[in-house]
């Protein structure tokens, strides 16, 4: 049987979720800008 | 058919194979948290976001949690999409100054790219701002395929793991789909698209005079970025209205193969990552193997009927295969192939329209769809799809030789094989419930393209393609309508998290038990009697549940054509 893929934590850390929810959001916006900032370089 | 046909479909077959080790070896290193070749460069980048976000990739999350995370992170993103759609007039990137897209059409567009589907009720380039596309709809586009194979990804740690009270971190999942499978894939797939002749601009539409001296206007655009993503991440939303059958979202026979590969690859490849996971590759194999049969069988029927033509199109003097609707550079070979590939998957982009296709080349993408989409499937969505119906089958042999049925050592009780059923049972709800509406209320007969079974075979369609977050259309339908827009997108809605949620639930349940160690009882799940039982019941649930439908559409337009009845409006 293969090892857990992620070590378990206790989830002791009381973060905000609405925070990494909208953190998250934004980052991934963030990396499709940077894929489309890549292609423009690239085609240039 | 021809032995050049056959030989197309067996090299895409033959690529589509070589890449599940690979694929299936990178995609496990990165969803196990370890050192790949790309770390260096987006390790610091996934750093930042979890340091960012507050929250960390070692923080293990509940079922529970790791359910909930995905629903607040989709519904934000529907948010998101949506009031992008309602603004665009005012925001940049518009030079073709489009307007506010009405409220239905922008839930139904919000709700069919948060969740996968991709149907459009729209026209991309009479109706979406280049904003809208690249912000909106290709963010979507990357962000509902991580969310697949992120769930994907939880579902197999709930059978690889023991006793254990989480199933990953969702954020990482996520973050590590986008990051380090899709991104890199999609840089490269642009680049060849942009080599090959398809347009990456942001340049307003272009002006063109025609040999016969008319005006014409040629859309252009970001196209070749959204095509990327929109094959990989078995999406299958369009940049232009006409999807891959346009010659600049499909130039060649080249960009089609690789469309076609960019389709499966991924879904394929976590069927390897999910061997590698619980310890056995032949585990992974075995499900592939089951995904390959209904599929042979499918690109074999589809292929037949579509090279052997329209009998009453033949008695005209006209011989041939069916060409209507079909683009000439992919004739009938690779676009009855694309058809069934598109509906495998839960793609949904189309390079030939299927209502032109013969009735039972039609019939193979709407069965496709009805199944749930687990041949290959959706990136992460067909996995997760495919491994319910694993379940209902360890349940079925278990009942036969009256043993507690076990799936990799697990023993799977009452629980998980109510969630399955739940699960397996919200498709055919949504896909036959609404379209049993459709057909009796005005307002959904009132968008009937064609009379008689084939105007059913456009209902069902739009039904089926939107719970099985295909989102392709047979083509004929109206569907910007204010019942459409509303009806099929509460479809998607349902067929996306009606199927998630008790799939996690099951994720959860597995990861908790304990192992059992393997008997002389013990069924072998990685055999040719596992891989036919589990055909078996997928093709006996599908065909029990959905036999009285088709054989309303497609099943009766097949023996009228061959009777010699057609049908035409007022006829």
């Amino acid at each position: 049987m293969a090892k857990p893929a992620l070590r378990f934590r206790p989830q002791t850390k009381a973060w905000s979720p609405i925070a990494v929810v909208l953190t998250m959001t934004v980052g991934m916006m963030a990396l499709v800008g940077l894929f489309h900032f890549i292609i423009r370089v690239a085609t240039a | 058919m021809t032995i050049n046909g056959w030989i197309q479909i067996l090299v895409f077959c033959a690529i589509v194979v070589a890449l599940v080790k690979p694929l299936g070896w990178y995609m496990a290193r990165v969803f196990n948290g370890e050192r790949t070749f790309l770390s260096p460069v987006l390790h610091p980048v996934e750093t930042v976001l979890y340091k960012l976000s507050g929250t960390s990739e070692r923080e293990e999350q509940h079922w529970l949690t790791y359910t909930l995370a995905m629903l607040t992170f989709n519904l934000l993103g529907f948010l998101a999409l949506y009031a992008l759609q309602r603004i665009q007039a005012v925001l940049p990137y518009n030079p073709m100054g489009m307007g506010a897209v009405a409220l239905d059409l922008a839930f139904n567009t919000a709700a069919s790219f948060m969740t996968n589907t991709n149907w459009q009720n729209y026209g991309g380039e009479s109706t979406m701002s280049y904003l809208v596309q690249m912000a909106g709809l290709t963010v979507q586009n990357f962000v509902s395929a991580a969310t697949g194979i992120a769930l994907a990804v939880a579902l197999i740690r709930g059978f690889s793991r023991a006793s254990a009270k989480s199933i990953g971190n969702f954020w990482a999942d996520m973050t590590r789909a986008t990051l380090y499978v899709l991104l890199p894939l999609c840089v490269m797939l642009t680049l060849v698209y942009v080599a090959r002749g398809v347009p990456q601009t942001l340049s307003a539409y272009i002006d063109a005079t025609t040999l016969e001296g008319a005006r014409q206007t040629i859309s252009v655009g970001p196209v070749a970025s959204q095509l990327a993503i929109k094959m990989l991440g078995t999406n299958g939303g369009g940049f232009f209205n006409a999807n891959s059958a346009h010659p600049f979202e499909n130039p060649d026979a080249f960009v089609n193969l690789i469309q076609m590969v960019s389709i499966f690859a991924i879904g394929a490849a976590l069927t390897n990552v999910f061997g590698r996971m619980v310890g056995d590759q032949r585990q992974g194999w075995a499900i592939l193997g089951a995904m390959g049969v209904i599929f042979i069988v499918g690109v074999a029927v589809a292929y037949w009927a579509e090279a052997a033509g329209n009998p009453l199109v033949h008695a005209l003097g006209v011989e041939g295969g069916n060409m209507e609707g079909k683009e000439v550079r992919f004739g009938t070979a690779m676009s009855a192939l694309f058809a069934v590939i598109t509906t495998a998957a839960s793609c949904g982009a189309v390079n030939a329209m299927h209502s032109s296709f013969m009735p039972l080349g039609g019939l193979i993408p709407l069965i496709n769809m009805e199944l749930g989409e687990i041949v290959v499937g959706g990136v992460g969505a067909g996995l997760y799809g495919m491994l319910l119906f694993v379940v209902l089958t360890m349940f079925v042999a278990g009942l036969m030789v009256g043993r507690t049925p076990e799936y990799l050592g697990k023993k799977i009780e009452a629980k998980e094989v109510k969630m399955a059923i739940l699960a397996i049972l919200c498709l055919p709800l949504a896909m036959l419930g609404f379209t049993a509406l459709a057909v009796v209320l005005p307002t959904g007969l009132a968008s009937i393209g064609n009379p008689g079974p084939h105007g059913f075979s456009e209902v069902l369609y739009a039904y089926v393609s939107g719970a099985a977050n295909n989102g392709s259309a047979f083509g004929s339908l109206s569907g910007n309508t204010l019942w459409y827009n509303l009806t099929i997108g509460a479809a998607m809605l349902m067929g996306r998290f009606f199927v998630i949620v008790p799939a996690m639930a099951i994720a959860g349940s597995m990861a908790a038990k304990k192992t059992v160690p393997v008997s002389a009882g013990t069924f072998p799940t990685h055999g040719g009697l596992f891989v036919g039982l589990l055909v078996g019941v997928i093709l006996i649930v599908g065909g029990l549940t959905f036999f009285p439908a088709l054989a309303l559409g497609p099943i009766v337009e097949h023996l009228s054509l061959i009777a010699g009845q057609t049908f035409s409006v007022g006829g």
